[in-house]
């Protein structure tokens, strides 16, 4: 998907230089599904290329590369800094986001996007571990909760490099002030490679927006108790993550545009298998 | 007709609602004058003191001043005022009938009054009445000073939960406080909006007060937008349709009142409502001394599911825009309620028409942002696009019109260009200001110009 939508820029830096115009590439290219493996809720290692079955919109693929090799993170961290984010749950966040920081490799990036009404992209991609510590401090609960926003500007941050893209949003409440509707950018996140983790608090009147944008990127969603177990899942997110597969295929005998539905596979295994469902391929 | 012209810090995201079916207090609502004749001395003196002490206070009130008449007059039970405004009402309701009789039959009338015959002279006397006043039984300037009265302790005292002169309250005006969807309290609003309906409501009204009584209207119910204050406005403009069913103005507020009640942010809260009154899980069949009501009796208190609300908003604007074509805002709101219903090429049709008449950058940019929305709606990317650019082109940091360029784009780097700029500022920043943020409230914005062109309408018109 990413090599798909990489090349797409290519035809439009080519064709025309403003950023919205709408030439792409028609090349068939690879597509990059991220792929966690589960038995009995303990991750599958040790998993090939041959092991693995892949149809899209039903028919099989030949799949080129498994990596399991520890490929550079592009991680967004998306924080809750409404009215409810403060005092204690404040710092818990901060703690936990710091110790996300911390746990990252040199060639990882990271960036910062915090919400309240208003969403901020406080720290953009960068190395700079610093930076992101910074722009955690400064963050301040107020306001009202535009979920749904800041998720849409997390999945269009255009990460460096071709690393593989993971979401991270924390959210206490439900979105009460977003512009742009759940469906907008679930659309989005139809359109990107990025894996979207969800940590919201348990009990609390839901909207399944969350449960929605995980679903549709293979990611999770996990609710809490109590900010306390912010840093524990900041880190088991990361953990899991990194244990994904990286499935790569060139898509063969499908239509080139629009959605693709995946079926992901083990072969000869009972095991569970999280992917995104599909994607959409640009024309 | 409401102009919004906008400017300012994001809003504290605080509103209230009512709490359902709480009992009337012990002392009624509306003492009538039979009662008043039947006291016990000892009550009966304390009453005619409470007469008096508020006769005083509304000719002694200066107005936007939080001076010691509001702040007495905010300090009493609400038993003793209702008690207070159904005696004015009861002696107004004397005045016009002994004038009545006199002009029919030249005979002099006299009250019952604090167990004896009061004639007409005393009872104008006693309520600051003038002898013209007297003669005509017109209450009127004594009811608009009443008005600014209560008005003032609403908003200068009442709005105050810190001071320690209010009240406690007999719970008959129970609002839910709630801020960014989460319910974080609950709270008297106190009787002072309601007192000031029911005076306004005297059948001794002539009809020259209709003008000042509607101007009223519209600068509270704008007040209480402004202030997110649903709990106040529901009645409120129920009680002003009822006695100016056309007029375009308060039809318009319902609307967006309708509107705002449908939003996320009021939704969610009511939606929280039932796991928040559950206890034990036992259904109460009475309310308890805490003011609580049994989940099944009431679950959503005064708010119904947002469709409802959007389809009666749509209602209320096209009879505002039928009575004043010209209310743009009016046909922005109804353009965005039709998106609500999934009506886009309707709402589409009203964005554009208003588009070209909005007067100020604010409303432009409500008309151009929602237009963007509909047209992406409608798979018009490109008519979105100029729609969105537009909305940008007049806050160029706001976030709303940038998050909808950035979901039409197709390609990452398309969809993080228009956003990476302006949201890297601050959002305490004051270029970072949306408009949007303050939709729910816009139609309060002009809440402090109403008010004081009201106050000072009755210091001329109603003079002391």
């Amino acid at each position: 998907m990413r090599a798909i939508a990489s090349l797409a820029f290519a035809g439009l830096a080519i064709a025309a230089p403003t950023a919205d115009a709408q030439v792409f590439s028609s090349r068939v290219e690879a597509v990059r599904v991220d792929v966690l493996v589960t038995e009995r809720g303990q991750v599958v290692r040790g998993l090939g290329a041959g092991d693995f079955e892949l149809l899209d919109n039903g028919l099989p693929q030949h799949i080129d590369i498994v990596t399991f090799e520890r490929l550079p993170l592009n991680v967004v961290l998306v924080l809750d800094m409404s009215g409810s984010v403060a005092g204690e749950r404040l710092a818990h966040l901060r703690t936990a986001g710091m110790a996300l920081l911390e746990q990252l490799a040199p060639d990882d990036e990271a960036a910062l996007v915090t919400f309240s009404h208003a969403v901020t992209i406080a720290a953009p991609f960068a190395r700079d571990r610093a930076a992101l510590r910074q722009a955690l401090h400064r963050a301040e609960g107020f306001g009202r909760t535009a979920l749904v926003d800041a998720s849409q500007v997390a999945l269009a941050l255009d990460a460096p490099g071709a690393g593989r893209s993971l979401v991270i949003v924390f959210s206490d409440g439900v979105d009460t002030a977003s512009w742009l509707a759940p469906d907008q950018v679930l659309g989005t996140a139809r359109r990107t490679d990025a894996v979207v983790y969800g940590v919201t608090m348990r009990g609390r009147s839901k909207a399944p927006f969350v449960a929605d944008l995980t679903a549709a990127t293979g990611g999770a969603l996990i609710e809490i108790e109590t900010t306390r177990d912010l840093h524990a899942t900041f880190l088991r997110i990361l953990d899991e993550f990194r244990q994904r597969y990286v499935v790569s295929y060139t898509p063969r005998g499908v239509a080139g545009a629009g959605w693709h539905r995946l079926d992901v596979r083990v072969k000869g295994r009972r095991s569970t298998v999280r992917a995104r469902p599909g994607y959409v391929a640009a024309p | 007709m409401p102009l919004s012209v906008f400017h300012g810090i994001p809003p504290a995201a605080l509103c209230l609602f009512l709490l359902p079916l709480v009992q009337p207090g012990p002392a009624g609502a509306g003492a009538s004058s039979a009662s008043v004749a039947g006291h016990p001395q000892a009550a009966k003196s304390a009453q005619a003191r409470a007469l008096d002490d508020w006769v005083g206070a509304v000719w002694r009130h200066e107005p936007r001043l939080a001076d010691a008449p509001v702040r007495e007059i905010a300090a009493w039970p609400e038993a003793d005022l209702s008690a207070v405004v159904g005696e004015v009402s009861a002696l107004a309701e004397f005045l016009a009938r002994a004038q009545t009789r006199f002009a029919r039959s030249g005979q002099l009338s006299t009250f019952n009054y604090r167990r004896r015959p009061w004639a007409v002279p005393e009872i104008a006397k006693l309520l600051g009445l003038s002898d013209a006043e007297a003669v005509q039984a017109d209450v009127s300037r004594l009811v608009m000073r009443a008005v600014l009265l209560h008005t003032d302790a609403a908003i200068l005292v009442d709005s105050h939960p810190d001071d320690a002169r209010r009240p406690a309250g007999s719970g008959m005006h129970g609002a839910l406080l709630v801020q960014d969807g989460q319910h974080i309290g609950s709270v008297d609003r106190g009787p002072h909006w309601h007192l000031a309906r029911r005076l306004l409501a005297l059948p001794a009204l002539p009809a020259s007060s209709d003008d000042l009584a509607r101007r009223w209207y519209i600068a509270a119910a704008a007040y209480m937008h402004s202030q997110s204050l649903i709990a106040d406005v529901q009645p409120h403009l129920s009680s002003g349709l009822t006695r100016f069913p056309g007029d375009p103005d308060l039809l318009f507020r319902r609307g967006a009142m309708l509107e705002t009640m449908a939003a996320p942010h009021v939704q969610r809260a009511v939606d929280g409502f039932p796991a928040m009154w559950r206890l034990d899980g036992t259904p109460r069949s009475s309310i308890d001394s805490g003011g609580r009501v049994e989940v099944t009796k009431v679950a959503r208190p005064g708010i119904a599911d947002a469709r409802t609300h959007v389809v009666e908003a749509e209602k209320h604007f096209r009879r505002a825009l039928k009575a004043a074509p010209d209310l743009v805002e009016g046909r922005i709101r109804l353009g965005r309620v039709l998106a609500l219903l999934g009506r886009h090429e309707e709402a589409a049709v009203e964005l554009e028409r208003a588009l070209p008449a909005a007067h100020g950058p604010a409303l432009e940019y409500y008309a151009a942002l929602l237009l963007g929305g509909v047209h992406s709606r409608l798979g018009r990317v490109d008519e979105a696009r100029e729609a969105y650019r537009r909305a940008a082109a007049l806050y160029p940091r706001a976030q709303s019109p940038r998050l909808g360029l950035s979901s039409l784009a197709a390609g990452r780097e398309a969809a993080s260009s228009p956003l990476v700029e302006a949201l890297a500022f601050p959002e305490d920043h004051p270029s970072r200001y949306d408009p949007w943020w303050d939709y729910y409230t816009g139609t309060g914005i002009e809440a402090e110009a109403l008010l004081a062109a009201w106050r000072q309408a009755v210091v001329e018109e109603a003079p002391r």
